[in-house]
Parts: structure tokens; C-alpha cells; sequence
């Protein structure tokens, strides 16, 4: 064959299946780079571009978890976790470990990142008594329960501990509160785990606590505090606390504390809220917080500090909810809408608006327009919020949210939490979330500062791959390039980023790029989420199917609708095939129905062909028979942080 | 210890006999002469002023208030009951058949037992010889430098293999540096990758595509290597082999490791120990009908 039929081979292929190329723009792909073909053979003229370009920009995402607790965190402690930080990174790298219940454990793919974010409040306690750290058993009460310990009456001491500790009877003296010897070496520790565990380039341990704020009965105000520095800086100062004197509920206080950090040490920090689905109405708030007005500065403070939200993790996916967002088929996941964190108070349906991701994004665009600053400008991360010394989100593979829901048969069928407002199941669990970085490199500055730019994204624990570029000059054949990362960056801002000043009669144009994961499922389809602000000021969203597998035999309905995918899972096997759908995903978009004098957002969803969730493995591996109402299929999915459009002026 | 080995061994192709039985074993240690008895007067409840007390505290501290009287003596009231419900319970033997209550005290026993019996802290010389007799664990991950083209098996169906072998046939006579770039399918995947560790390359095309890339010849096309995105044609143009990791580089992983192999010997040691304490019999599952007669 001559050099010059690769011109003919290169068509012959391409006109195998026409059709299937219908999710990506039309287009001539075969010259992209304007080259006489006939030159192949010659001497090269001129390289289409540096070859070590695609150095500027990362070749793949950095899949991580900034969600974790350990024996540190005095509830995972006493729910029985063994398991500290050094196991979580262990684990983390790819390493076999043992689990608390004494199950052989390890994850499919190492993660490239990960922070332990142990409770700051009491944090230490259970590991330091365990070990008879001096300075505890110095006091009676402590020495009482170390022995009863000693002699082999363990359980009693465990039930007294927590007896005492749940009824408020905790010895204050020996609690773990900053600024005692034990707080600080059990926060030291915590910061010596993760520099033993960071190998800049191959995995990288960031410091980092969650600041644990509960609110009334019991409204989740949790936030994870993210270090960008090493040992050196972040040793200088004891966590946040939330219990008085020295600790705060109030948010405000926390980023006080964060500011008050960065003053000190010339450090970096930044703060991931998380469960506004738990938080009663209080996670995302337009009209007042801790009893007082919203004003500017709370507006402020909040968009310099929280540049990112954990929108999927165990207790639930926040997203969006499907009262708020009746149209979005796809909007009723892995839902959490009983009541608050430890279900004392009911969930009523006005407090929904101010609980999830896609209501408060609109909220903060209103918010922008009474105070200037859009508050809830946030990307997005997904998160395990693990309680067991390693990260568990694989479906395959899901050792649970706590020690209690380890591996077993009875787990499919117990109460995880009951309280006489209302139960939830074991089940309903969700094995979620992975946080997911585009960081030039594996570093803790890399990572941290990506995140600080929102080019991040959330997966539900799949490694999808998802790129998602926002800009004026898109073009149908950018979807036909094989850099089309080249392109995104060249041509527009990448997810997290901003569009302003619309040239004169054009509409925003989006490139999004999905790959599957590698070892896991299909692609169902790509989605734009838009949200915008009428000139009524109302709140409106729209989502928009932009590219589809199987799109050689699926089209929208005479109702613009797409058909589902269809599902290849066998329930009782646990298993599925990739017969359906498409491996990837790559499109070019253009906002139909844009007007540039209204502020809107736009984040991709890129959704997965169904699977068995975790609940199947369980059935099929333990032989147990779930109850009717326990969903045994899942469609794991992508969020990537939004690119905003904020008219001029 | 054959006979434990076998029962282990059993175990661990039984995960359901797992559970029961050990947990079995831990609550028969429990259940020993020499443990306290909970409960030392069955047929008294006193409710101490200290525990109204924590009842009290613990309310204030859900509801943000004190409870009030009749509130209180609904603290109490409920307290007595749940006296009375475990004490009979218990009477029952009704905490003997539950799987939940028998794992949780598992867990407690585990947790009070575990990680007392192992040294963290190894001396230099144990370290580097742990070290030494592992030099496979404690090497640098290879790298690979490398060029792919995919044709989308999704897109080409069967005509994808076929596609691919033509075209490798091309690449073996054309010159150009961007030949490549003509053929197969526009993708998202990468088509250049500058000295990536295989770890990297199992990330982006999964660990099937990764060994078979490694195991390419230098300097030409070679292929398709299947991934779960189609079929690729590589080019390996640069490998890096791996190579020992120094010691002094690698001593704190090597001491984690150390420890925690010790410390997973010591906890399954303890669990040996318990283990000698029983005469441990797994009967076959068709018998276990059949021979209910066999009492002792």
C-alpha cells in the first residue's frame, strides 16, 4: 500500500459508520490540520504544533477523596473504627488492609489524592485511651474505665465511655480540647501521617479536619477545612473547634479562624461544606443565618472561603431535588430528604430550596444582585464522608459508611439511624462520592489550587473522565480534533470559570469531552444543566440533552425527548454489559435560547447506562432477599462545576 | 494446627459459616464463669439520682432546654421499661439467636483486644533487612513514553480490527511525524504520553492495556491492544525500567509496612490463642438435618 491510500484508508473507516458519529458535530475530520495528504511522505514541513504542548495542560484528571474520618474522630471511635490515618492513606495508595470487623479489604485503583479529615472536636480521644496515653488515665474516671479495659472487660468500658459521653457526663478535664497536650499531639500526629504519606508526583496527602457545626436539633452545618501547606505551617495552630469557649458553631467564626490561620502562617486554606441535604433549610441561606440578616460581609466571606461544595457522599447525592426540579427526569438520586443529620426534626417541603446545589447556584445569582457578590459560586466535589479509616465508594467493593455496616448479610435490612420522626436503612447508603481535580500535577499546591479555581468536578465514585470548556467561538469541528483539551483551552475557560462581555450576536458554545471509565460502564448520554435569572428576577433552569450513546439508533421523540438507554443489569448476578451506550462522549454546544442581558450557569451531567448497586453484590454474595423497595440498580454519574455568564455592567 | 487451618480455610470460602461461627466463639468467651454477671440482683431496678441526671443533661443537650417534670418522669418511666424488657430478654436467651447483637459484641471485643500486642517501633537493622528481602515492593515504577491511535469499536463494529491492521500496515511505511495523526477516530483520550508510569496508564485505559503496553517493542507501531474505549495502535518510543528504590528514601514505608505486618500477625495470633480454647466442629451442610439426633 502506497503512503498516499492512507488518505483512502483513513475515509474507507470513516465511512464504516457515519451514523455513529451522530453526537459529534458534522464536520471534515480527515484533514483537520489543512495538510496536502501527499506530503506524509516528505520531508515534515511544519509539525501542527509543538509536540510537548499537551504538557501545558493535564492529560488526565486526578481522582481523590477529601472526605475521610479515622479512629481520630471520636464517633467513628466509638462506633468501633480501628483504623487510622496512616491505614487511610495505606488503603488509599492500593495496598491490602484489614478492616475494623477484621475483613481483608483493598481498593481497585489507587486514588491519586486524599485528605483524612478527622472531627475536630474531642478528636484523639478513643485512640489515645486505647493506647493508655499517661494524661488520661492521671484522671479517676478515665483510670476506672482504662482497667476494667485492662482485665479484659473492654465492652463495659466502651459502653461507659460512650454513656458518658452521649449524657453529657464526659470528663472535661481529660476531653481532647485544643490547646492540651493531647489535642496537640493527636493533631500533630494527624499532620505526621500525612507528610510520611505524600509523594509529590504519585500521591499526594493533604491536612485537613471538618469542623463539625449542629445546629437546633441537629442541622448539619459541616464544613472539611483543606490545607494547601505542608507539617510546618499547618502545625501552628490547633484546629477549629465548634464547642465554647474556644470553638463556634456559627460559620462566620470559621472563617475567621481560616483568615486569622492564613494571617499567622502566610498558609492557604479553603473549606468544602457539605449535606445541606441534612442541614433542615440552613445550608444555603438567603434571608438571615444565626439569627441575623444576610449582609454583605457573610456574602463575601462566604465566596472568598467556599469555593467548592460536596455535592455527593454517603448520606446522600444534593444535586438537585425532584420537588425543585420536576422537569429533570433524572433529578430523583440517591435522595436524603427525611429530616436533619441525627433526625430529630422532619423535613418540611420549603426548606428543599436552600438545601441543594442547583436551587442555592440560582439563589446566589440573586443574591449577586442585591449584594454584588454571588455567595454560592461554588464547583463541584463528591466525597465518601467515611467513618472507617479508608475511603469506600466502589459498588463492587462498599465496606459502608460506618464500622456497623461493614460487610454482613443483615446489613440490607437494618435500620441505619431510627428515631421517632423516622428511619433509614442501611440500604439507602449510598456508596458515593469521588472528588475529582484537572491539576497540572499530582501536588498538594496543584491540587489545592485547582480547587480554588473550581476546575474540578463530582463523580458518584466512577472514574469518568469529563473535560467542559465554555466560550464564544466553538465550533462543530472542535469536537472532531484529537486534542480536543488543545482546543477547550485555546479557545475558551475551562469548568469554574467565567464568560462575560457576549460579543455582539453570538450565544455562549460549550465543548464537553466524556470518556467512560476505563474498567467500568458506558456512557448513557451528556447533559447541559443551565440556570438562569429572568428579567422578572425568577429563578429558571432547563436541561438539555447535548450528546447520547447509541445515537445511530436513538433520537429524541416529536416531544424533543430522548428515549432511556435501556438497562443490561442482571439483578441477581450482579452483573451488567457495555452493549449499550457508547464508551464516549464528545460534543460541541451552543445555548439556543440565550439572552445577554440575563445572568445564567452552566455545569455538564454525564450519565452512566445502569448498574448493579451495591444492595445487588450484597444479595448475590450473602444469598439474602432484599426487601421490595430496595433499589438494586444505579446510573452513576458526573457534575462538573459550572462556567458562569454574568452580562456586563 | 491443622485442624485450624482447615477451619480457617473453610471460613474463608464460607463467608455466612464466618460470621456465625466466630461470632459464635467470641460471645461463648463472653458468656465465660469467670465474666461478671450483668445484672448482679435480676429482681431489683434502682435508678440512681446520678443517672436521672444524665437523662436530664442528655436531654438538654438534644432539645436546648431542660425537660419538664412530666417530661422527666417520661425519661424515667421509659428507663424502667427498658429495664425490664432486656432483664427478661436476657431471661429469654432472646440476645443468643441475633446475628446484630452477636457481631456488635464482636466488634467491642475486637476493638478492646486488637492492636495491644505489637511493637511499632523496629530497629534499623530489622528495617533494611525487610528491606533487602523484598525488591520487587521497593522499586521504581517503570515509565513509558508512548503514542496511540484508537479506532472506536463502538463506531466500527466489527470493521475496527481490520481498520487497525490496514492502517498498521501504512505506519510501517510512512515517515512523516503527523502520519499518525490521520488515522483512527478523534477521541478525547490523549495522543501523546511523555514518560508515564504504568500505574498512570492503567489509570487512563485500564490495567489489560497497561501490561500489553509495556510489554511493546521500542522504535515502531505494533498493535491493536484492546481498552475498554476500542482498539489502539502504539508506538513506544521510550522506556525508563523501574530500577531499586535506595533505603534511606523509602525507610517510613518500609516501617509501615513492617508494622503493619506485625500488627495483623499479633491480631491473628490473639485470635489463635482464643481459638485453642475450642473444640471447634463445622459439620457439612447436607448433614446438618440429618444428624440432629446426634446430641451430646
Amino acid at each position: 500500500m502506497t503512503p498516499r491510500s492512507l488518505l483512502t484508508v483513513a475515509l474507507a473507516a470513516l465511512t464504516v459508520s457515519p451514523v455513529a458519529f451522530a453526537a459529534f458535530a458534522q464536520g471534515d475530520i480527515v484533514d483537520m490540520h489543512g495538510h496536502d495528504p501527499a506530503g506524509l511522505d516528505v520531508q515534515n514541513k511544519k509539525p501542527p504544533y509543538s509536540p510537548n504542548a499537551g504538557r501545558n495542560f493535564p492529560d488526565r484528571p486526578l481522582f481523590g477523596e477529601t472526605h475521610l474520618h479515622t479512629t481520630l474522630s471520636f464517633d467513628a471511635g466509638t462506633f468501633g473504627a480501628i483504623l487510622g490515618p496512616r491505614d487511610a492513606y495505606r488503603y488509599a495508595k492500593g495496598e491490602e488492609i484489614v478492616s475494623n470487623t477484621g475483613q481483608p479489604v483493598r481498593i481497585a485503583r489507587p486514588l491519586d489524592f486524599t485528605v483524612v479529615t478527622d472531627h475536630s472536636d474531642n478528636m484523639g480521644f478513643f485512640a489515645e485511651f486505647a493506647a493508655g496515653n499517661p494524661n488520661i488515665l492521671a484522671n479517676a474516671t478515665a483510670k476506672g474505665w482504662y482497667d476494667l479495659f485492662k482485665s479484659g472487660k473492654g465492652a463495659e468500658a466502651g459502653i461507659q465511655i460512650i454513656t458518658a459521653f452521649s449524657a453529657g457526663t464526659f470528663p472535661v478535664e481529660i476531653m481532647s480540647l485544643p490547646g492540651t497536650k493531647l489535642y496537640r499531639d493527636t493533631w500533630k500526629d494527624i499532620i505526621a501521617a500525612a507528610e510520611e504519606a505524600n509523594e509529590p508526583g504519585r500521591f499526594t496527602a493533604m491536612i485537613g479536619y471538618e469542623w463539625t457545626s449542629q445546629v437546633g436539633t441537629g442541622d448539619n452545618l459541616h464544613r472539611n477545612v483543606i490545607y494547601r501547606d505542608g507539617g510546618d505551617l499547618a502545625v501552628q495552630m490547633d484546629p477549629m473547634v465548634t464547642l465554647p469557649p474556644m470553638g463556634s458553631q456559627d460559620p462566620v467564626d470559621l472563617w475567621k479562624w481560616m483568615g486569622a490561620y492564613e494571617d499567622k502562617t502566610g498558609g492557604d486554606v479553603l473549606a468544602i461544606a457539605h449535606n445541606g441535604n441534612l442541614s433542615n433549610g440552613l445550608m444555603f441561606p438567603t434571608i438571615e443565618q444565626f439569627g441575623k440578616p444576610l449582609d454583605a460581609e457573610y456574602v463575601t466571606q462566604r465566596a472568598k472561603w467556599e469555593k467548592i461544595y460536596e455535592v455527593t457522599q454517603t448520606k446522600g447525592t444534593g444535586e438537585a431535588h425532584p420537588n425543585l426540579s420536576p422537569n429533570d427526569e433524572f433529578a430523583d438520586f440517591e435522595i436524603w430528604d427525611k429530616g436533619n443529620l441525627v433526625m430529630t426534626t422532619a423535613k418540611t417541603p420549603e426548606m428543599l430550596e436552600f438545601e441543594y446545589a442547583r436551587s442555592a447556584l440560582l439563589n446566589g445569582m440573586k443574591l449577586q444582585a442585591r449584594f454584588g457578590t454571588n455567595p454560592y459560586k461554588f464547583g463541584m466535589v463528591g466525597s465518601t464522608d467515611s467513618h472507617l479509616g479508608f475511603s469506600s465508594f466502589e459498588e463492587d467493593n462498599f465496606f459502608g459508611k460506618t464500622v456497623s455496616m461493614e460487610p454482613g448479610p443483615e446489613r440490607i435490612a437494618k435500620d441505619f439511624m431510627k428515631t421517632p420522626i423516622a428511619a433509614i436503612k442501611e440500604w439507602e447508603v449510598g456508596a458515593s462520592g469521588l472528588a475529582v481535580v484537572w491539576a497540572p500535577e499530582n501536588t498538594r499546591a496543584a491540587i489545592f489550587d485547582a480547587m480554588e479555581r473550581k476546575e474540578t468536578y463530582a463523580t458518584t465514585g466512577t472514574r469518568i473522565t469529563v473535560r467542559f470548556f465554555g466560550g464564544w467561538d466553538f465550533v462543530p469541528e472542535d469536537a472532531n480534533t484529537r486534542r480536543p483539551a488543545q482546543v477547550g483551552y485555546t479557545k475558551g475557560v475551562p469548568m469554574g470559570g467565567d464568560l462575560v462581555n457576549a460579543p455582539q450576536g453570538k450565544a455562549p458554545s460549550f465543548l464537553v469531552a466524556a470518556l467512560k471509565d476505563p474498567i467500568g460502564a458506558n456512557l448513557d448520554r451528556v447533559q447541559i444543566v443551565k440556570g438562569w435569572i429572568d428579567a422578572g428576577g425568577n429563578a429558571k433552569e432547563q436541561v438539555y440533552d447535548v450528546a447520547w450513546g447509541d445515537a445511530d439508533t436513538r433520537t429524541p421523540g416529536a416531544d424533543g425527548k430522548l428515549p432511556p438507554v435501556g438497562s443490561t443489569v442482571n439483578v441477581p448476578d450482579a452483573s451488567y454489559t457495555n452493549t449499550i451506550g457508547d464508551p464516549e462522549l464528545i460534543t460541541v454546544w451552543t445555548d439556543p435560547d440565550f439572552d445577554p442581558a440575563l445572568k445564567a450557569f452552566y455545569y455538564a451531567r454525564v450519565i452512566e447506562i445502569p448498574t448493579p448497586r451495591w444492595t445487588a453484590h450484597d444479595a448475590k454474595y450473602f444469598g439474602v432477599t432484599p426487601a421490595e423497595d430496595v433499589r438494586m440498580t444505579i446510573t452513576e454519574r458526573a457534575y462538573t462545576s459550572p462556567i458562569w455568564y454574568t452580562p456586563q455592567g | 494446627m491443622v485442624a485450624a487451618r482447615t477451619f480457617l480455610g473453610r471460613l474463608l470460602r464460607e463467608p455466612l459459616v464466618h460470621f456465625a461461627v466466630l461470632a459464635g466463639v467470641l460471645f461463648g468467651l463472653l458468656s465465660e464463669p469467670s465474666a461478671p454477671d450483668p445484672v448482679a440482683d435480676v429482681s431489683r431496678i434502682v435508678i440512681s439520682g446520678a443517672e436521672v441526671e444524665q437523662m436530664a443533661l442528655a436531654w438538654a443537650q438534644r432539645w436546648q432546654r431542660p425537660p419538664n417534670e412530666d417530661e422527666l418522669a417520661g425519661l424515667v418511666d421509659e428507663a424502667i421499661r427498658e429495664q425490664v424488657l432486656y432483664r427478661e430478654a436476657l431471661a429469654l436467651g432472646l440476645d443468643r439467636d441475633d446475628v446484630v447483637i452477636r457481631r456488635h459484641l464482636r466488634q467491642k471485643y475486637e476493638f478492646v483486644t486488637q492492636d495491644l500486642a505489637y511493637d511499632t517501633d523496629p530497629d534499623e537493622a530489622t528495617l533494611r533487612a525487610y528491606h533487602k528481602a523484598r525488591p520487587d515492593r521497593y522499586a521504581q515504577s517503570a515509565q513509558v513514553s508512548f503514542s496511540q491511535i484508537l479506532f472506536n469499536t463502538d463506531r466500527r463494529g466489527a470493521a475496527a480490527g481490520t481498520d487497525a491492521a490496514r492502517a498498521l500496515a501504512d505506519l510501517q511505511t510512512a515517515t512523516a511525524p503527523d502520519a499518525a495523526d490521520l488515522l483512527g477516530d478523534a477521541t478525547s483520550l490523549p495522543s501523546r504520553f511523555d514518560r508515564m508510569s504504568t500505574a498512570e496508564v492503567e489509570a487512563i485505559f485500564g490495567p489489560d492495556f497497561a501490561a500489553a503496553l509495556v510489554g511493546q517493542e521500542p522504535g515502531r507501531w505494533a498493535g491493536p491492544i484492546p481498552s475498554g474505549y476500542g482498539l489502539h495502535l502504539v508506538l513506544v518510543s521510550e522506556k525508563i525500567s523501574g530500577g531499586q528504590l535506595a533505603f534511606e528514601t523509602v525507610r517510613q514505608r518500609v516501617k509501615d509496612d513492617w508494622v503493619y505486618e506485625q500488627r495483623a500477625a499479633a491480631n491473628e495470633a490473639i485470635f489463635r490463642k482464643l481459638l485453642e480454647r475450642y473444640d471447634v466442629v463445622v459439620e457439612p451442610m447436607a448433614a446438618s438435618t440429618g444428624a440432629s439426633g446426634d446430641g451430646s
